[in-house]
């Protein structure tokens, strides 16, 4: 089994988004929207699920090289933090 | 149904916090009985310190980083990982987030319970399964 590809942050989200604006988010029946959208960055191939988890596994099975990035059709991100317990300890700033 | 304790914060004078321990099962690295503490401002399920996620040999998730906003209005990159722990009584699947220096207990974890906290120094808090949808 290869080990999937690595890639930056910013250069995922950016392709995931151009992917999901110009060949997914045609096709999101009102039924699914609220699913995870799970993305590879590599083939455009994508799978839908309530669990985050299970989209992604499904993805992986069959592109097991792939970059997968996920987005949601009602959130620009996925998780909010608005306690101040955390203030960006622990995690690196968005290119 | 989880019972948790509202604490007092010991060197920060009268403060409080509602805390929660669940036991997180190790990837091949035994158990841990971790204490929570609930965050109703947290919309993801779990955060822990990254010296426990590896302490856990927890993997990480299909897509191993996540933006989020935090409570400044910034927005960062967390490391995701797969974690599976005890929830009333049955093994669950979630995604944590490798962020803070403390666990927290967020909203996606209490989807579907009711919360209940008696907000004084050694409070009770619960949280019981809300009867499923029709």
């Amino acid at each position: 089994m290869t080990t999937p590809a690595k890639m930056a942050y910013a250069e995922r989200k950016q392709r995931a988004e151009a992917i999901y604006n110009a060949q997914i988010r045609q096709h999101i029946a009102p039924e699914d929207e609220d699913k995870f959208v799970k993305i590879d960055v590599l083939s455009g191939d994508y799978e839908l699920d309530e669990n985050s988890i299970t989209a992604g596994r499904r993805l992986r099975e069959r592109r097991p090289d792939a970059v997968i990035h996920t987005m949601h059709h009602h959130r620009t991100r996925v998780v909010k933090i608005r306690s101040p317990r955390i203030s960006g300890r622990g995690a690196k700033a968005v290119q | 149904m989880h019972y948790g304790v509202v604490n007092r914060i010991g060197d920060l004078g009268d403060l409080i916090e509602a805390e929660i321990t669940l036991t997180v099962l190790g990837n091949g690295a035994g158990n841990a009985d971790i204490p929570f503490v609930i965050d109703t401002g947290f919309t993801g399920t779990l955060a822990l310190p990254i010296h426990i996620i590896s302490r856990l040999n927890l993997p990480p998730a299909d897509d191993d980083e996540t933006e989020v906003t935090l409570a400044d209005g910034s927005a960062e990159i967390a490391g995701v990982y797969i974690a599976r722990l005890l929830w009333h009584g049955r093994p669950r699947e979630v995604e944590l987030l490798d962020l803070g220096s403390e666990p927290l207990a967020g909203m996606e974890l209490l989807r579907g319970c009711n919360i209940s906290i008696d907000a004084a120094p050694g409070g009770i808090v619960t949280i019981a399964e809300l009867p499923a949808a029709p």
